[in-house]
């Protein structure tokens, strides 16, 4: 595990190895995601007490779980920064946030399009709910924080802390609907008990969460391709400049 | 020998309060006028204040606590005395632990000597306030640990009194919640143990993690000197 880490975090072998996951990760996704789409919105049956209107799950549940993850991906980037300040993981870290922030947007905006129909408003202020509100400030405190400061170094650690704080908000969240009587559904897919889901609605969900995760994996692939490119043009600048 | 660095912190921050006591009182002014906000704005039908009340209590002092703590560590990390206290035996915990102490004292004793006003302005009943003050005493504490970490974490940003407000209002928002529920819940004939719990689960939370994020975030500052 060390040895595989170590060996991706050298920037060069990073972009050999990216360079091949890339495409891969594009097209996989691109796939799977008309596929998930057809199971979704075609193949799948409507549920027997919400219709069609079941399908937002589709897209609810695959962000909900990438914007958790991500976060977590977030947290684990800033982990490594912080200990072994290494430049590659304040990178990714920064090439995660923008995209978890827009899934556990994406979260907030299908769920209250879903709770709409079904619960009768937009909006409860339920702790599942607030919990992941908090969540996307986590993710636009990081953003504003790893910006803020005239020296990036320092804005970085200093979003680093921030976001370890933030990963004790995670359990929060997963657990929100088990802890507190909520208006929110509880976990029916990781639950003690087994899945509460029939196979015909599980299947073109995990087919949807594939495709997110791909489609999440090449995003920040991309960014991060793309920051490092910046920091070398910057790199060469400096140098032109120090000649 | 981190225990001598402690009690030499709180002898320094004993001599410089007396220095910074009209600033904390300022902050008590605040903390009334937000409070005085929420009748002109809702109007001054005594049963709708009453319902409000509690929670207006609590957001003025959420508030009002806000734009002090851009001045926590700015000034002892301008005049040096951060960099100074580092390299002492104990280092920055001592000097940490010391300066939320008497930060707490300050900020939010004047506040608890004049809630008792407010909850008669509001109409509450005067018993609410053996709910009301042990509540707002944990829950501040609670805001404190809170704010010594976002204080740490934007000294020395560009608009830092912005991301410190950015980053502690969300942050705080289980100490509102759960401060407010105590004294409704009271005011409401019910047991508030529940949530008298779960604001205990939060300070003591803060008391564990706070300290060595913010030591960790003025480690960070002092790196870059």
């Amino acid at each position: 595990m060390t040895g595989l880490f170590d060996s991706l975090a050298n920037p060069t072998r990073f972009r050999t190895v990216s360079a091949v996951m890339r495409p891969i990760c594009f097209w996989a996704a691109a796939i799977l995601f008309i596929f998930g789409l057809y199971l979704a919105l075609l193949a799948s049956p409507p549920d027997y007490q919400q219709g069609d209107a079941v399908r937002i799950m589709y897209v609810h549940v695959p962000s909900a779980w990438l914007g958790l993850s991500s976060y977590l991906g977030l947290g684990l980037c800033a982990l490594f920064y912080i200990v072994w300040r290494h430049p590659l993981a304040n990178i990714a870290a920064r090439a995660i946030a923008p995209i978890g922030a827009g899934f556990t947007a994406v979260t907030l905006i299908t769920g209250s399009l879903w709770g709409y129909p079904i619960w009768g408003t937009w909006w409860v202020w339920d702790a599942r709910l607030t919990s992941m509100l908090v969540l996307l400030f986590f993710f636009i405190g990081y953003i504003a924080l790893a910006t803020g400061f005239e020296r990036p170094e320092r804005g970085a650690r200093m979003a680093s802390i921030l976001a370890l704080v933030g990963v004790l908000n995670l359990p929060i969240v997963k657990f929100s609907v088990d802890w507190w009587n909520t208006l929110h559904q509880p976990a029916s897919i990781l639950r003690s008990g087994g899945m509460a889901i029939d196979v015909s609605m599980l299947w073109p969900l995990f087919t949807m969460f594939a495709a997110f995760q791909l489609f999440f994996i090449w995003v920040v692939l991309h960014r991060m391709h793309w920051m490092l490119d910046e920091r070398r043009r910057q790199a060469g600048k400096a140098r032109t400049k120090a000649m | 020998m981190m225990i001598g660095n402690f009690t030499l912190c709180l002898q320094r921050e004993a001599l410089l309060g007396r220095g910074v006591i009209s600033d904390h009182l300022g902050q008590v002014a605040f903390f009334v006028m937000i409070a005085a906000l929420f009748p002109l704005a809702v109007g001054p039908s005594p049963d709708l204040l009453r319902q409000l009340g509690p929670s207006v209590i609590w957001i003025s002092a959420l508030l009002s606590a806000l734009p002090a703590f851009d001045r926590l560590f700015a000034e002892d990390d301008q005049q040096g005395w951060l960099e100074q206290v580092s390299l002492m035996q104990g280092g920055l915990t001592g000097y940490v632990g010391a300066r939320l102490i008497s930060w707490y004292l300050l900020s939010v004793l004047p506040l608890l000597v004049i809630t008792p006003v407010l909850v008669l302005l509001y109409n509450l009943p005067l018993s609410s306030l053996k709910v009301l003050l042990p509540s707002l005493a944990i829950g501040t504490a609670c805001l404190n640990l809170l704010g010594a970490i976002s204080a740490s974490l934007t000294q020395g940003a560009r608009r830092a009194t912005l991301l410190l407000a950015l980053l502690l209002l969300p942050l705080s928002l289980p100490i509102l919640i759960f401060g407010v529920a105590i004294t409704q819940s009271y005011l409401a004939g019910f047991s508030f143990a529940g949530q008298a719990k779960l604001l205990g689960a939060v300070f003591l939370f803060l008391l564990a993690v706070s300290p060595v994020a913010t030591i960790a975030a003025l480690r960070s500052v002092l790196e870059d000197k």
